[in-house]
């Protein structure tokens, strides 16, 4: 049962969130005008020079679908990327969480939630906005089983994607800044999670090591799940993996937690 | 319902000498320094008491409160606050306490005051009718009623505080840790937050615990305080009786019949210059009235005043002789402040 002050938790980051506006906006417009410029511009001239139709298993219109919602479902499973723990280590105020009565793992993944709940909202906002202009091209395959099992996976590899970043992030409990690691942790899942590339794109050996590495199921993973591209025993896999990920990585976190907390000291700003 | 016994912490700090020089070679190799926080201190607090830890900057105070809350584990030593050990963090625990510090906030800085209340209700699992009811005393107490709705960030320091106050005490806690919850505020302030203090140990006894620079607030909140030095106590017990036990010095002051000018000369301040009775204070270096007594200092003289500190055991002595040599109309003899005995303490290893 979802305690109260857990929806109320959620219900708060969700009012936090959204009374940002710019950022709300920017970051909307970003992920879909910027990333995706970027992307058409230099996929039809990749497409225009190869003269092929397809790379990589991809036709040029699934490609730019594929680039569309690739930062839509990044920001739905790993929400503004970090959970900020580290911060809050190196400032002092994780004070609150320890004071307070409230589990601190759990408040963190309620705040995760709420910024992976703005995600949601944007890819909603994003598919209206396109199914205005454009239409659906003929071989996506999406049905409504795919888009639930998207959900699924998402919520999965959501949790996974925050039990880890919290891991390395309560590294801060030793190392003060820990700015740099993180910045290299979202690098390697945005190469290896396939923000920057699909990875069909990738050799084959490589692909077959990124399967049971946690890295594609952030982002490869559940975008070819929306449209249509995974089996239900792929699928199956894939969540199997996940949980096997998640459940090593909360045992991790929580072993970071009970000695990092010891050393502690509540100093900063 | 605060025991502690024998709590010592240690922090292992890494030097950081000054210079690129010595930051390149600090990524190399590193120099490390224990520092000695607190060293076996043991206490034991009632309820409805209200204990004010006194120390210079470094000297251990934050420390133990933040070890007493829970917040870091000691280096060795048991301590019991409500019969549980706080670093153990336990819910029951965590819901029984409150612990404000005047230098971190722990409300959300984006949230307006009113939400995070509204969340600390369902954290702290608090009944509707309490709820409403507290808050309401509170805010009205603290006159903030109207900026409830105002995000944190947006709020003055004394404001924020007043905040951060209510979110502390809006369960009722039974045990109330107050690290420096007056610093940076302004007179009307302080005031108000002392004066609310005061009646909130009135209505609820809770077991406080409270460190400050300021000595106002010590001599307005608490009747024992503890002298913190270098990680040790070294005074615990009733605040009047520190006067008794370390007070070296009695003031003497004279006012006069008609101004006295003789004897100018500069003396050393040998103690700190006192303040007070409504006579303004020397200022520093100004030239002073010698009285014609080795061991007298002067602290204040002007066209009425005369002031003089002398060791206690010299006081009849001096007395007799300002009567003997000064227009003389009234005489009263005091102990030192608090202020300049804890001062002393504090600075002098010797007491």
């Amino acid at each position: 049962m979802i305690s109260r002050w857990m929806w109320h938790s959620y219900s708060l980051e969700m009012r936090k969130l959204l009374s940002y506006r710019v950022d709300f906006w920017v970051q909307f417009a970003g992920s879909i005008f910027v990333q995706f410029g970027v992307a058409y511009f230099l996929w039809s001239a990749i497409f225009e020079v190869r003269g092929t139709e397809q790379v990589g298993g991809y036709t040029f219109p699934m490609l730019m679908l594929y680039y569309i919602l690739a930062p839509l479902v990044e920001r739905m499973t790993m929400g503004d990327s970090w959970t900020h723990i580290s911060t809050e280590i190196y400032e002092g105020t994780l004070t609150r969480y320890i004071v307070y009565p409230m589990p601190v793992l759990p408040y963190k993944y309620i705040a995760h939630i709420a910024k992976t709940s703005i995600g949601l909202i944007q890819l909603v906002m994003t598919l209206g906005l396109l199914s205005l202009f454009f239409d659906r091209p003929a071989e996506l395959q999406t049905s409504a089983l795919s888009v639930l099992q998207g959900i699924v996976l998402i919520f999965f590899a959501g949790y996974l994607y925050f039990i880890i970043n919290l891991a390395v992030e309560m590294i801060a409990f030793w190392a003060d800044s820990v700015w740099s690691l993180l910045v290299m942790v979202k690098f390697t899942v945005s190469l290896l999670g396939g923000a920057m590339l699909p990875l069909t794109l990738f050799p084959e050996g490589v692909r077959k090591v990124l399967e049971i590495l946690p890295f594609s199921y952030f982002i490869s993973f559940p975008i070819r799940c929306f449209m249509g591209q995974v089996t239900t025993s792929e699928w199956l896999a894939g969540l199997a993996i996940i949980t096997v990920w998640a459940i090593v990585a909360t045992l991790a976190a929580q072993m970071i937690w009970r000695r990092g907390s010891k050393n502690y000291a509540g100093v900063g700003q | 319902m605060i025991s502690a016994e024998n709590l010592s912490k240690t922090f292992r700090v890494h030097l950081k000498e000054a210079g690129l020089k010595a930051s390149l070679k600090a990524l190399v190799s590193r120099k490390w320094t224990e520092k000695h926080a607190l060293k076996n201190v043991s206490l034991k607090v009632g309820p409805g008491e209200i204990v004010g830890l006194i120390g210079a900057n470094g000297a251990g105070k934050t420390t133990l409160v933040k070890l007493l809350a829970g917040i870091i584990h000691p280096t060795s030593g048991t301590a019991s606050v409500l019969g549980h050990t706080p670093w153990k963090r336990e819910l029951p625990f965590r819901r029984q306490i409150a612990l404000l510090m005047g230098q971190k906030a722990q409300l959300w800085w984006d949230l307006p005051a009113g939400d995070c209340f509204l969340l600390l209700k369902e954290i702290y699992q608090l009944p509707e009718k309490q709820y409403r009811e507290n808050l309401a005393f509170l805010a009205d107490t603290l006159q903030v009623k109207n900026l409830l709705n105002v995000q944190i960030r947006r709020l003055s320091l004394g404001e924020r505080m007043k905040m951060e106050l209510i979110a502390s005490l809006l369960h009722n806690p039974r045990v109330v840790f107050l690290d420096e919850p007056t610093i940076g505020l302004d007179i009307t302030a302080q005031r108000s937050i002392r004066e609310f203090l005061l009646g909130y140990r009135k209505s609820h006894s809770p077991a406080m615990i409270l460190t400050s620079h300021y000595m106002e607030d010590i001599e307005r909140l608490c009747e024992r305080i503890i002298v913190i030095r270098e990680g040790e106590f070294i005074y615990d017990g009733p605040l009047r009786q520190i006067v008794r036990r370390y007070a070296r010095h009695k003031v003497i002051t004279a006012h006069l019949d008609k101004p006295i000018g003789a004897s100018l000369a500069t003396a050393p301040a040998a103690i700190p210059a006192h303040a007070g009775n409504g006579v303004e204070a020397r200022p520093a270096g100004a030239p002073t009235l010698s009285i014609g007594l080795p061991f007298a200092q002067t602290l204040v003289h002007n066209d009425e005043v005369l002031k003089v500190a002398v060791p206690k055991d010299k006081t009849v002595e001096a007395a007799a002789h300002i009567l003997k040599s000064y227009p003389v109309i009234d005489l009263t003899m005091e102990d030192e402040e608090i202020t300049t005995i804890i001062e002393s303490i504090m600075k002098d290893r010797t007491l």
